[in-house]
């Protein structure tokens, strides 16, 4: 790795999280990165995270979270107010020029010139990238197949649909052949089956070209199903990261969701009593029930509510999700829909370069 | 050994061509600009060579309409350039720039691919003036081929540092509207505080202090020395040398402003 990388374990010690106990090159370090706006508004405080060579790595985060800015910083779109990060071994502070030599990036808006076709969109990333002539063609090909855009090549990309058009972004993204590629939500906006077949194309580049991919997004189901490892950022600042399994497993079980009719009565002993019940919280006459086993300990429950003399209105178990991690940590839902005003700001921020 | 020179070379220029290519098809394939931008410079010559007195003022050798003529070849540059300001505003606001900030071109060359397809397309309209001009009646008994060339040379450098400024301001400016209103601000000012329309012997004191420290002046001078064997306002050393300070100076601020002012 570079002269320059730091001990990450002496800086911040709660981050040797390692999926499997195979050792992994950290292809990403992200060094106490700090960006803020106008001397007021810190989109992004002082994270911490590494992503490891080969990955699919997530960070995912309501919006205005903070993901469009710690993209653009490793990106070297945005310089950091403080910290730093190594990108496949170089320093975004120090060496931005290198960075972006070895990454590729796929962003959030259309970069892709409509004028021009398909084809001559790959051919002119590739004269800009500085890949040869003969290489270039060859590299146009193969990719335009693998986003299956082969048959619309020779068309102006004014005539593509919103998800043929985002497909060649990803294509145009990858000419360089790059060791890293960052995706600024890439299924955002798009209708399923584009969706998946954006998802089957990551999970192709990671197994077949041994690709790191960092992608940040706003849909939960992208971070669980497509990534290897996970950050949840939130206002700024990574609240956990992990796998999903490990996230999840956090935890500690299935949640049960327990309505009961009449507001007078309080339960709480009788529940947290039962064997199979770990934990218990109470929120106006909703019960959440941590058990292990959502299913047989939601009978048992039932059954002691029953034998109180009261009704349920309603019971639901929850299995472990990244929603529920969200809930945990933070204590507020995870809209996905959620368009707040902070994301209108940093929106309008990364717009005026 | 000479293969790895020639590698360093191409990387150095790297994206360059493709780009200059990009913006100056952008504009031929546009019928209507094309259409507009070759246009122009016969509309103009013809209504202000026509419009102005052809009267012989006090320190023209030549007649006026010549000399208007020459001056004009500044005019056309300046308007060039300053629509051209507009393109890396353009391409800010379609998402375009963002693509070239994080591809491996160098910022240098992102800058100066604007500036550079500028000149190309500003002595494009240089020519068809010239053209147009002589049919009108431009004396052309001074003409050679190497004056020719150097009022090329002298129109390309106001040129570039001409669009280097105005990729400049777009550079700087949040607000388009606030980039087209300073340009408009500058541009007849700047044209008429020279000696493009009018020597500067016939211009009060305080307009020949302007006039002296604005580069049209230089370009409109050397032109006409070189073109119409007219005395000028200095002679063709000075006013190249200053052509080519004045290109310089701009070409790189631009570049080092680009790379502050790219990745904020």
């Amino acid at each position: 790795m570079s002269k320059n990388s730091l001990n990450l374990e002496a800086f911040n010690p709660h981050l040797n999280v390692n999926s499997e106990n195979t050792p992994s090159k950290p292809i990403i370090h992200v060094m106490n990165l700090t960006k803020t706006f106008n001397q007021e508004i810190v989109a992004v405080n002082n994270i911490s995270f590494q992503v490891n060579e080969g990955e699919i790595f997530g960070f995912l985060g309501p919006n205005g979270a903070g993901k469009t800015t710690t993209i653009s910083m490793l990106t070297t779109l945005l310089r950091p107010t403080s910290g730093t990060a190594e990108v496949a071994g170089y320093d975004i502070t120090k060496n931005p020029s290198k960075v972006r030599r070895a990454i590729g990036v796929v962003q959030q808006d259309n970069t892709t010139d409509r004028h021009m076709t398909g084809l001559e969109n790959l051919i002119f990333t590739a004269r800009l990238q500085g890949v040869p002539k003969s290489l270039a063609k060859k590299r146009a090909a193969e990719l335009l197949n693998l986003v299956e855009l082969s048959d619309a090549a020779q068309r102006k990309v004014e005539t593509y649909s919103g998800g043929m058009r985002r497909r060649l972004e990803v294509a145009c993204g990858l000419m360089n052949m790059p060791n890293v590629l960052f995706l600024d939500e890439p299924t955002l906006g798009l209708d399923v089956q584009t969706r998946t077949a954006i998802w089957n194309y990551i999970k192709k580049l990671k197994e077949e070209r041994s690709m790191t991919l960092f992608l940040t997004t706003h849909y939960m189901e992208e971070a669980d199903s497509l990534c290897d490892r996970i950050a949840i950022i939130d206002h700024g600042q990574i609240i956990t990261y992990g796998s999903s399994a490990e996230l999840k497993s956090k935890l500690g079980g299935d949640t049960i969701e327990l309505g009961i009719k009449g507001e007078e009565g309080d339960l709480s002993q009788v529940i947290s009593g039962l064997p199979m019940v770990k934990k218990l919280t109470k929120e106006g006459s909703v019960y959440r029930i941590k058990a292990e086993n959502g299913e047989e300990a939601a009978l048992a429950v039932l059954e002691a509510v029953k034998s109180q003399g009261y009704y349920v209105t309603k019971i639901l178990v929850n299995k472990p999700s990244l929603s529920e991690v969200y809930l945990e940590l933070t204590g507020r839902a995870f809209r996905e829909d959620e368009l707040g005003k902070e994301s209108r700001h940093f929106f309008g921020r990364s717009l005026s370069l | 050994m000479s293969k790895l020179g020639i590698k360093a070379v191409t990387n150095l220029f790297q994206g360059f061509g493709a780009l200059v290519s990009r913006q100056i098809k952008d504009w031929y394939k546009s019928t209507t600009l094309f259409a507009l931008s070759l246009v122009q410079p016969v509309i103009w010559i013809v209504l202000y060579g026509e419009s102005f007195p052809k009267v012989a003022l006090p320190g023209i050798s030549s007649n006026y309409f010549s000399f208007l003529s020459v001056g004009m070849l500044s005019f056309v540059v300046l308007f060039a350039s300053i629509f051209s300001g507009m393109a890396i505003v353009f391409d800010r606001q379609s998402g375009f720039l963002k693509k070239m900030l994080v591809s491996s071109v160098s910022r240098g060359n992102i800058i100066m691919s604007y500036v550079v397809s500028t000149v190309l397309k500003a002595l494009v309209q240089v020519a068809i003036l010239l053209i147009v001009a002589v049919l009108l009646g431009m004396q052309t008994s001074n003409i050679t081929t190497v004056g020719l060339i150097a009022t090329f040379i002298a129109e390309a450098l106001l040129a570039i540092g001409l669009s280097a400024f105005f990729t400049m301001i777009g550079i700087l400016s949040a607000d388009p509207n606030v980039q087209l209103a300073v340009m408009s601000f500058i541009s007849l000012p700047l044209l008429f505080a020279s000696n493009s329309l009018f020597p500067t012997s016939s211009m009060p004191d305080w307009l020949q202090w302007i006039a002296k420290a604005n580069p049209l002046s230089y370009t409109s001078d050397a032109a006409r020395q070189t073109l119409l064997g007219s005395s000028g306002m200095t002679n063709l050393t000075f006013d190249f040398t200053f052509l080519v300070i004045f290109a310089v100076v701009f070409s790189s601020l631009s570049v080092i402003l680009s790379l502050k002012f790219l990745s904020k």
